[in-house]
């Protein structure tokens, strides 16, 4: 591991050189030294037991520098006729040209995260690394040492927004292997209400590695809805660490869609720092080939009266691998608490497997709390019942694999982000069904 | 139309079926009678092509062709239809959607263009008044909490639409009150013509009053013990199967 290690000191000291006069630097080197002391994980560590990441610890990224991305390349990634708000991200970088209609959003201010950083705003700096601080793994950290980009959301007291803000992220390959460290700031001020939808995508090919955080504070009686869609290629490490603190009667939704990426791990955590909370985690994956799709999620009910759900499904073909931990604390003050969990794989291949483990910890006596995980394959009888009126084999698969995803996809307000989902499923189904008419 | 010579099947290593002749011809009303276990879903099962059986001799042939080479959805192309004894719940999936499908995938096999939903939607106003359907079973999940009786109908309304040549009923009289019993029986009656034919497994010969069968036999342990008119039903009836032993 220590060449491993010595090629982020390295990388380090190229990428920041200069900027070491910059408040954040001091941030910056904290976090690398904490990065230097632990190092990557192995199996042998508890959260990392399924999940062997030597391949990416052992590829040598470099850090992106800015990449150019032509517009009609960018168009493939956006919605359909979408005039609304959209901040695009090439290799960790806002790029305002690609960018459009993020600027005047009534009571929202949105700040690439470079910005926040070389003029060291105070706004945001009270917020920086405070929430993702209790949640830190070596990703994280490593994140923090490169911190260099990002979007930071500010929406103002009472502002309920509107329009769904998209980001897109784009991850673009080069001849080596390249690595990007985009960073959120979301603030959700009181009684502010959001939908932010994040989807990322690869451009051209090339080994790339996307190690993003994203703090996201949500005020007192804030809603936030937040749909994220993986769909990088099959070249593309992903590992996300997103970190959540909610504040009293607070709303938060989180939808995460995996259905690209060699390696994905996506770490959420959320603390309920408050009373009659609500928080939501739901997740959708498809993987195939020998795609290794990781969800780590935590629950963290620190107070009374929070209601935490947390919906996982995931559908694996071919010798495509998958995790899935969810860890629910209930601290002793967090009477009332009503938890419920469950996550069921579809597994449509001998050779597909999934881990699951789920944590409950529990320190209060007074709470409902619900878990549950199932492993299938596809129910031959009632693909037999479809076959048995006529419905070929593949497009009897595909309806039933549809049918296994629909609660989570029932449940998705904003029809841009089903469309997108539905083309996905049908494309990784391989046939010609429209699921928009199921 | 349908001729099966000397068909043995087993499950699991144990020979259910030992030695089935049956002859089914165009136009005509079969019944199968026989106690639990006596192998009457099996047969129903293998017509429809389903692949747990294994079929260890024997043949059957439908309409000039070996049954046994098809697929179950070949088989539902090519005019099978089987109303199974226990519908299949399947969340997830709306009843409209999956008979659509269905519809249209059969459609296609035969060269015909495939209908749109609102020309689906037509077709199926009219075919499930045939069978008295509530009409918000419609657009729930296929069989979903659907009472027995529910889920029963569903079937004679799926056969409506799909208009199938050999329609297999199983037990689709179990479970059905008297009214019911009545207008599934009008259906299966209103969709009968010349041309196909339809094979009832029944328990009751209450239902034979409303399907009137050209012949009826008995199926036990595996074989076909006895074959006569429908008298033979009301003689099952009063005697039960101890006396064909
Ligand atoms: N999947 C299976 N595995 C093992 N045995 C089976 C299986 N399916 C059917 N059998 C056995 O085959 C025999 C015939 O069953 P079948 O369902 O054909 O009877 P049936 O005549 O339809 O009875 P019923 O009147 O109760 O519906 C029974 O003994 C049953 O237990
Ligand atoms: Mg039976």
């Amino acid at each position: 591991m220590q060449n491993e290690i010595k090629h982020y000191l390295d990388q380090f000291e190229r990428f920041h050189n200069g900027s070491a006069g910059q408040a954040v630097h001091a941030l910056r080197k904290k976090a690398l030294r904490e990065f230097e002391q632990e190092g990557f994980p192995t199996t042998r560590q508890e959260e990392w037991r399924f999940t062997n990441i030597r391949p990416l610890a052992q590829t040598p990224f470099m850090v992106s520098g800015s990449a150019q991305l032509e517009q009609a390349e960018m168009d493939t990634f956006l919605f359909t006729d979408w005039q609304k708000p959209l901040i695009v991200m090439v290799n960790g970088r806002f790029d305002r040209a690609l960018s459009r209609n993020w600027q005047d959003i009534p009571g929202v201010d949105i700040i690439p995260l470079k910005q926040v950083l070389d003029e060291d705003k105070t706004l945001f700096n009270a917020y920086l690394t405070k929430i993702v601080q209790d949640h830190e793994t070596v990703f994280s950290r490593l994140n923090s040492a490169f911190m260099h980009d990002g979007v930071c959301l500010h929406i103002n007291n009472m502002v309920h927004v509107q329009e769904e803000i998209h980001i897109v992220h784009v991850m673009k390959g080069g001849e080596k292997p390249l690595a990007a460290y985009p960073r959120n700031l979301i603030i959700a001020g009181k009684g502010s209400e959001a939908c932010l939808i994040e989807t990322f995508h690869s451009s051209g090919t090339g080994v790339t590695f996307t190690d993003m955080v994203s703090e996201v504070f949500v005020g007192e009686n804030a809603r936030l809805k937040h749909y994220r869609i993986q769909n990088e290629s099959a070249e593309a490490f992903h590992v996300s660490n997103t970190a959540v603190s909610q504040k009293d009667n607070s709303n938060y939704k989180s939808v995460t869609f995996t259905f690209g990426g060699r390696l994905v791990r996506n770490n959420i955590s959320t603390a309920l720092n408050g009373q009659g909370i609500e928080s939501t985690l739901n997740g959708l994956y498809m993987g195939g080939d020998k795609q290794l799709i990781d969800n780590h999620t935590f629950i963290d009910h620190a107070r009374a009266h929070c209601d935490s759900h947390e919906l996982y499904r995931g559908i694996l073909r071919d010798n495509a691998r998958a995790v899935f931990s969810g860890k629910i604390l209930v601290r002793p003050d967090a009477q009332k608490t009503d938890a419920k969990q469950s996550n069921n794989c579809l597994l449509l291949s001998d050779e597909a497997r999934v881990d699951t483990k789920p944590q409950l910890e529990i320190y209060a006596d007074d709470v409902k709390c619900t878990h549950g995980a199932t492993v299938g394959q596809l129910d031959e009888e009632a693909a037999f019942y479809l076959r048995a009126r006529g419905i070929p084999r593949h497009k009897a698969t595909g309806i039933l694999t549809y049918a296994f995803a629909e609660e989570i996809i029932a449940a998705i307000e904003v029809a841009e982000v089903r469309d997108t989902v539905h083309a996905l499923l049908a494309d990784r189904l391989g046939h010609e069904i429209d699921f928009t008419e199921v | 139309m349908l001729q099966i010579k000397d068909l043995h099947a087993s499950i699991e290593g144990k020979e259910i079926l030992k030695g089935i002749d049956l002859e089914v011809k165009k136009g005509e009303v079969h019944a199968i009678m026989g106690p639990n276990g006596s192998g009457k879903s099996t047969l129903a099962n293998i017509l429809a092509g389903r692949e747990e059986y294994e079929v260890t001799s024997g043949s059957i042939s439908y309409l000039g062709e070996d049954l046994l080479e098809l697929d179950p959805e070949e088989r539902a192309h090519k005019g099978i239809f089987l109303a199974f004894q226990y519908p299949v719940e399947i969340p997830g999936v709306s009843n409209v959607y999956f008979l659509r499908t269905a519809l249209n995938e059969v459609r296609k096999s035969q060269g015909l263009e495939e209908l749109d939903a609102a020309q689906f939607l037509k077709l199926v106003r009219k075919k499930i008044d045939l069978v008295q359907l509530d009409k918000s079973l419609l657009n729930r999940a296929v069989n979903e909490g659907f009472s027995g009786g529910e889920k029963k109908r569903n079937e004679i309304f799926q056969m409506a639409v799909l208009e199938p040549k050999l329609a297999i009923l199983d037990e689709t009289d179990s479970g059905l009150d008297i009214d019911a019993l009545r207008i599934v029986a009008n259906g299966v009656n209103s969709l009968k013509s010349k041309d196909n034919a339809t094979i009832v497994v029944t328990h009751y010969q209450r239902l034979l009053d409303y399907i009137v069968p050209d012949v009826v036999h008995v199926l036990f342990k595996g074989k076909i013990v006895k074959s006569g008119g429908k008298e033979l039903a009301l003689e099952l009836e009063s005697k039960g199967y101890d006396w064909l032993k």
